[in-house]
């Protein structure tokens, strides 16, 4: 490889993970936002997004640039279009995040509101994924994301056992209706965080091996 | 060479004066990366008029009564590696040998319009042109180093401009050599003949040599052409470091190679020039159909 193509790069592999870094540290503000009904933390969230589409559009046009100038083949060809829908991937978990930052104005109001336990603890292992997933796209780290792929299954059986606990309480008191129906809202969001999580760990598999495994189950 | 009938001491257009000392235009200004992306069109600045260095305006170039060149209007920043592409015959290496003159020494070549560079015609009759084509080099595309040693292909420029002294002499074979990424290669073997290398060693100390004048502005025609993939993947690396300190000017029929090594990129048909833009937007979006066809290989 040339020393150019190579720097190039390592110049790409950098701006996704200034990307990725920005997307964890959204995520991390919205749930903060929701534990702790903080208005302007949560409004914090939403002003960062447009940085973060921003940044979207800068390494899809860095990444076309490279497939366009460099011809890149193998390893760096699958490198290069994996960042293209990593990219897209973190940019929708950042969306996401603005989704969950924008309930906290509605839950501020309702009278002694209290995160329920499951969705805190849905809340932070999705970060804990993401954080993970960050990494694993960041090293190239191909068993960090098989790990990423088989915490899939925890966080939706977290989010199943969220929905029937709020309908539950809806069935038994209509009042609070409008408190649970956010409380579904935020985990929903929360389950899609962790699906674009597994969609990212497939493409950094398939960096490596040069194999798509999307849609194959059970995970291998 | 061709000499015009002007005394020597004239100071040339380049500055430099017989002598080979320091040329009295000042050094090139490291130009700032290329701002955010604009797309190529009419009225779009692609660099600020400051760091304009090679500056074409209505040149057209005949061989006879053909018109090879029409009317090209270009203008090429410092610091930067511009690239001309097109199909056979276009008139790419035309235009490049105008650049310091070397038309001149084909019969029946002529030159209209003005071709400055850094804000000096060098068509000017009172330009001393051996001091233009120490300041504008030229690489070609078959290594034609000449049948001496190492050693003395690179120290002939200098040795011809009046530096003898052997120390300096080293001092400057070595700096070029490294410039021109051989050093390691061939500081064992300095005083063998440049002609038992390597062609893509052959090239670099083609390079190498250029370097030697210090030249400001270094033009390459298809200087790949004849080497390897991997001496190729070499002299490109070489052109990409170099670009910070020369102008460099490449023409090649390879466009792969344009869209990796060069900043700006300009496209000529049949004489014309048709597009000129920044290297990522000529290869990802360009203005001009005609351009689009050759670059995605539906025409040339």
């Amino acid at each position: 490889m040339s020393h150019h193509l190579a720097d190039l790069m390592e110049d790409l592999r950098s701006q996704l993970a200034r990307m990725s870094t920005m997307v964890v540290e959204s995520v991390q503000q919205a749930c903060d936002s929701v534990f702790n009904l903080d208005v302007a933390l949560a409004q914090k969230v939403v002003t960062m997004d447009e940085r973060i589409d921003e940044e979207e559009v800068k390494v899809e046009q860095s990444a076309i640039s490279l497939l366009a100038l460099q011809q890149p083949a193998a390893v760096d060809l699958r490198t290069i279009t994996t960042t293209i829908k990593v990219n897209a991937d973190f940019e929708r978990i950042a969306d996401n995040a603005v989704n969950i930052a924008q309930r906290v104005a509605s839950l501020a109001q309702s009278e002694g509101y209290k995160v329920p336990a499951d969705l805190r603890l849905m809340a932070n292992t999705v970060l804990a994924t993401l954080r993970d997933t960050a990494k694993a796209c960041n090293l190239r780290d191909e068993a960090l994301a098989q790990h990423v792929m088989r915490s899939d299954d925890v966080v939706d059986a977290l989010y199943h056992q969220i929905v029937q606990d709020m309908i539950s309480l809806m069935e038994a008191d209509s009042h609070k209706a409008n408190t649970d129906l956010n409380n579904i809202m935020i985990a929903k969001d929360l389950e899609r965080i962790a699906d674009h999580c597994t969609n990212i760990a497939e493409d950094v598999i398939y960096i490596h091996t040069g194999r798509i495994i999307r849609h194959l189950h059970p995970v291998s | 060479m061709t000499q015009t009938s002007a005394p020597a001491t004239n100071v040339n257009p380049t500055g430099v004066s017989d002598t080979g000392a320091k040329s009295a235009v000042p050094p090139a200004p490291v130009v700032a990366p290329p701002a955010a992306r604009v797309p190529a069109g009419a009225g779009q600045e692609l660099f600020s008029q400051k760091d304009v260095l090679i500056d074409a305006k209505q040149v057209s170039v005949f061989y006879n009564k053909h018109e090879a060149i029409k009317k090209v209007s270009l203008q090429m920043p410092r610091n930067r590696v511009t690239a001309l592409i097109g199909p056979s015959g276009c008139g790419k290496s035309t235009f490049l040998r105008s650049i310091n003159r070397l038309n001149d020494l084909i019969p029946g070549c002529r030159v209209g319009g003005e071709l400055s560079i850094g804000g000096y015609n060098v068509y000017d009759p009172k330009v001393d042109l051996v001091s233009l084509r120490r300041q504008v080099g030229l690489v070609f595309q078959k290594p034609n180093p000449f049948p001496k040693s190492i050693f003395d292909n690179i120290a002939y420029g200098p040795r011809l401009q009046g530096i003898n002294g052997r120390q300096r002499l080293n001092e400057m074979v070595e700096d070029c050599l490294r410039k021109a990424a051989l050093w390691d290669e061939v500081k064992d073997r300095l005083h063998t003949s440049a002609l038992g290398m390597s062609g893509g060693q052959q090239q670099r100390l083609c390079i190498a040599r250029a370097l030697a004048t210090k030249p400001t502005v270094l033009l390459m025609d298809e200087p790949c052409s004849a080497l390897d993939p991997i001496a190729t993947t070499k002299i490109e690396d070489l052109i990409t470091q170099l670009r910070n300190n020369y102008t460099i000017v490449i023409v090649t029929h390879n466009m792969q190679q344009a869209a990796r090594v060069s900043d700006f990129t300009g496209f000529f048909y049949m004489g014309n020039l048709i597009e000129f833009s920044q290297t990522d937007i000529m290869f990802t979006n360009p203005s001009k159909k005609q351009t689009e066809d050759y670059i995605t290989g539906r025409f040339g």
